[in-house]
């Protein structure tokens, strides 16, 4: 009997050992978190970035698809952080639209595939994400372009602030 | 299930548990992208900034009739350069008219500034005319879009709420332009306004009629 929970003791200690071995190659595989420079932060390198962030109206310009000047959409990436960008539009009206691209670069080791793309806005704006972004797959250090379209509906009260989310992750 | 799986089973257990765990998280980006955007609206306005009327002049030169014009419900302002730079000059929603001791044939001039105060261009899409006292009822016969738009205010005297061409059409109106057309923020443009006394216009009375300008953002016109 004792003979017997021995056995499964031993049993037990191996099969740990054996998981305690695939942890830890799959620790030496995600190197770049490790890596020297790199952030301790869990995956701090590891994170697809925005490298590039554009809005199609521009202060000065013709409000797409109309004959003036009224409205004027401002974008950019986080100076501090690439995986933070801002979209400023004012002066809009009903009726106002807008594009804003941008570009994701994978800045891991590893593969990714873009598997959420969450928009919030309320009813007076309607925020479309580029529906091919989903399942889109980046090798390491490949680039996916991607697109927002905001336009203004005619729910929108005039001199009034609205804010929207769009939310980009992935495994 | 202690004494099945053993000190060993256990740990192994917690062990592959938080293993899991560490996978899990590390299978995820660590960090989400997020895009924050905000979208600040225009407003919209138009409105009268100033009013002049005039009347045609009366048989052998006389003063007869009367006429009065003034803007009323101040709905905004508008920036003007003088008399001193950043002076703000109301913008009103209405014109009141008002006409006394008139006759058949007794013409008027209403000559009126119209402002875009908002931030959106605008279009003139009509006025809305009435009489405040609810004495009489306006109908178009040229409507807006249409520029110049026609129409006449009439009086129901037989009390039979038909109206009688002949002997109830008592003042005629004719807007002269700015229907349809678009005024820029800050902007402004001169309306003109003709009014003419009919036959059956009353002796000894005063008539007051009220306009409203309409309009609509440019891009919904």
């Amino acid at each position: 009997m004792a003979e017997k929970k021995n056995v499964t003791s031993k049993a037990w200690l191996a099969l740990l050992v054996v998981v305690l071995c695939c942890a830890s190659l799959s620790y030496g595989c995600s190197s770049q978190a490790m890596s020297p420079g790199s952030s301790l932060q869990q995956g701090g390198d590891k994170d697809p970035i925005f490298t590039s962030f554009s809005c199609n109206d521009p202060a000065g310009t013709i409000d797409p698809g109309k004959d003036k000047d009224v409205g004027c959409c401002t974008c950019g990436i986080d100076s501090a952080n690439a995986t933070n960008a801002t979209v400023t539009i004012g002066n809009a009206y009903p009726g106002y639209d807008c594009r804003i691209n941008f570009t994701i670069q994978n800045t891991d080791d590893d593969e990714i595939t873009i598997t959420i793309v969450n928009v919030t806005a309320p009813s007076a704006i309607s925020v479309i994400a580029d529906p091919d972004l989903m399942g889109t797959i980046l090798q390491p250090g490949a680039n996916t372009d991607g697109f927002i379209d905001v336009y203004v509906t005619d729910s929108a009260t005039q001199s009034t602030t609205y804010t929207f989310t769009v939310k980009i992750d992935g495994d | 299930m202690k004494g099945r799986l053993g000190k060993f089973g256990l740990l192994f257990l917690a062990v592959a548990l938080c293993l899991a765990l560490t996978g899990a998280g590390f299978a995820h980006w660590s960090q989400t992208l997020y895009i924050e955007g905000t979208v600040e609206t225009g407003s919209f306005g138009i409105g009268f900034w100033e009013v002049l009327c005039s009347e045609e002049p009366e048989v052998e030169g006389k003063a007869v009739g009367n006429i009065s014009c003034e803007m009323v419900n101040q709905k905004g302002e508008k920036w003007e350069p003088y008399p001193a730079p950043g002076y703000w000059k109301p913008v009103y929603e209405k014109i009141l008219v008002t006409i006394d001791n008139a006759y058949p044939c007794y013409s008027v001039h209403i000559v009126h500034t119209v402002v875009n105060f908002g931030t959106v261009p605008a279009i003139v899409t009509s006025y809305d005319m009435s009489d405040p006292t609810g004495e009489l009822n306006f109908l178009w016969t040229t409507a807006p879009p249409a520029s110049p738009a026609y129409g006449y205010f009439w009086k129901d005297f037989n009390g039979d709420s038909v109206f009688d061409p002949v002997t109830e059409e008592v003042i005629n109106v004719k807007l002269v332009n700015l229907i349809g057309e678009q005024l820029d923020p800050c902007s402004e443009e001169k309306g003109e306004m003709d009014l003419h006394l009919k036959q059956p216009a009353e002796q000894g009375h005063t008539y007051h009629i009220l306009a409203v300008i309409t309009g609509v953002q440019w891009n919904k016109a």
